[in-house]
């Protein structure tokens, strides 16, 4: 039993893309939690979701006009998106999360609509079910597209480092920052390209109805244990991290799909921190 | 303002990129092979086009057959089974014994890098298509895979190793059936095309 298990694990790590799923999904889950916390604190958990399906509408775009690389129309759109999301959010006329809610739902209606008026495809029900959840494409990803990852997330997370002192004030009093001299807008501003970056790169992963979960699910667990904004944003990228990790190698060996597996994952790890929260509180 | 300058340049960098890389198939490789797919269809054959991506079946259901297709310049890559020297009775790649996540990824593995599999032997479940070329008056065969969640299909195409007769030699369309054989492929009207040289096929 043991090494039938132990079989199939070298069988199945011989192969390159089984790497590259887990290679390119750790990362993926690193920038999206360092982010993450970033997003939840300013009330923006649900922009993940709310991006995602505006990708998921650009992607119908694309694939009508034939485009072979659909990036050339869908990270613009999702990048210009996240920032009027992120603006819109100081905007009285509509608030942070209706305009989120109503870009998300009409992005996606118009996406769906469109992929059936103008089919580009022979499996309509295939390509919406591999964009909502990511399906198995993360295992068929190819070595170009892997360098593009790792080179992306070397990005985020230099920009993060980088700023992290002005990404911390942003995120905690916005008027505080504005009122010391510092343009908040160009912080929101890089924040919201990032976020729209990190969206685009994790459609691969968990598609795009699963992509809120690796934003929120770590951040959220980290807060229920840790106060400091620092370790708050490490734990919650181990968090991330390990249950990529634990999720990829499940749905590899037990071929489940690999999205709702990782997303299991966060949960279970939510709930042990809700645990691990309430005992330590009780005994302080 | 040295910092923002370098990390707004980073990120137009990582854009475009992204944008002229990143190869979008990770997500929707059935746009440009069912492209192939509708192509084959409405000439009631195989596909035959451009792209040097393979043959992949990718159908909604169970009705459309996912066909394989072009694979490029695949003439110059690894040799055939025989110029590998393969013993039939290893099976190199036993997809029988997979899980249907990784069942799916490697047959697509096969289609993108086929040159890393000529020569080996697999042992495959699917069930049974065909379709008739009326111009090159020549009938194709695939064994076909669905996905675990059965909304996407992948096909490979198989020729038995000995003379036979359609329908008479073949199970209907859509019985589920069983390929043991090599990986090979052969060139038609100057593109390369990988298929299963099976030596057997049997009903499961």
């Amino acid at each position: 039993m043991f090494s039938d298990f132990i079989g199939k694990l070298q069988l199945y790590f011989s192969y390159d893309f089984v790497w590259y799923a887990l290679i390119v999904g750790l990362l993926i889950a690193l920038c999206s939690s360092l982010l993450g916390v970033t997003l939840v604190l300013k009330r923006f958990s649900y922009i993940g979701d709310g991006l995602s399906h505006v990708a998921f509408g650009a992607m119908a775009v694309a694939g009508i006009t034939g485009l072979t690389n659909d990036m050339y129309v869908v990270l613009p759109i999702t990048v210009i998106s996240a920032v009027l999301l992120l603006r819109t959010g100081q905007n009285a006329k509509i608030n942070g999360d209706a305009a989120i809610a109503m870009i998300s739902v009409g992005a996606l209606a118009v996406g769906y609509m469109l992929m059936n008026l103008f089919p580009t495809s022979a499996n309509i029900s295939g390509d919406v079910c591999t964009t909502l959840f990511g399906s198995t494409s993360i295992l068929t990803l190819k070595p170009e597209d892997v360098i593009v990852c790792i080179i992306m997330s070397v990005v985020v997370i230099a920009a993060f480092l980088l700023f992290y002192h002005k990404i911390f004030a942003v995120t905690f009093d916005e008027n505080f920052v504005k009122a010391s001299g510092v343009k908040a807008d160009v912080y929101n501003l890089l924040i919201a390209i990032i976020t729209a970056l990190i969206i685009v790169l994790a459609m691969n992963l968990v598609g795009s109805l699963l992509i809120s979960a690796l934003i929120i699910f770590p951040a959220l667990s980290a807060m229920r244990v840790f106060r400091s904004f620092r370790s708050v944003i490490v734990s919650s990228a181990v968090i991330s991290v390990l249950c990529a990790g634990v999720g990829i190698f499940s749905s590899i060996m037990f071929g489940t799909p690999v999205g709702s597996t990782i997303v299991v994952a966060d949960i279970a790890v939510f709930f042990v921190f809700c645990a691990v929260s309430l005992i330590t509180r009780r005994k302080a | 303002m040295k910092k923002r300058t370098i990390a707004g340049t980073a990120l137009f960098l990582t854009a475009a990129l992204l944008g002229s890389c990143s190869d979008p198939s990770a997500v929707r490789t059935d746009a440009l092979i069912d492209s192939i797919v509708n192509d084959a269809a409405s000439q009631a054959g195989p596909a035959v086009t451009e792209p040097p991506k393979p043959a992949a079946v990718t159908t909604s259901g169970t009705t459309e057959l996912t066909l394989s297709a072009g694979f490029g310049d695949l003439a110059a890559a690894e040799g055939s089974a025989a110029d590998e020297g393969y013993t039939d009775e290893v099976i190199n790649v036993d997809l029988t014994a997979m899980n249907p996540t990784m069942i799916y990824s490697v047959i697509y593995d096969i289609m993108v890098n086929p040159g890393n599999y000529y020569g080996k032997r697999v042992l495959l479940d699917g069930y049974f298509d065909t379709s008739y070329d009326e111009r090159l008056d020549t009938r194709y065969y695939f064994i076909v895979v669905p996905d675990a969640t059965a909304c996407c299909s992948q096909g490979l195409e198989f020729i038995l190793n000995r003379e036979t007769v359609y329908p008479g030699d073949y199970p209907e369309p859509g019985t589920d059936i069983r390929i043991n054989g090599v990986i090979d492929h052969y060139d038609e009207e100057g593109k390369t095309y990988c298929y299963i040289k099976a030596d057997s096929l049997s009903l499961i």
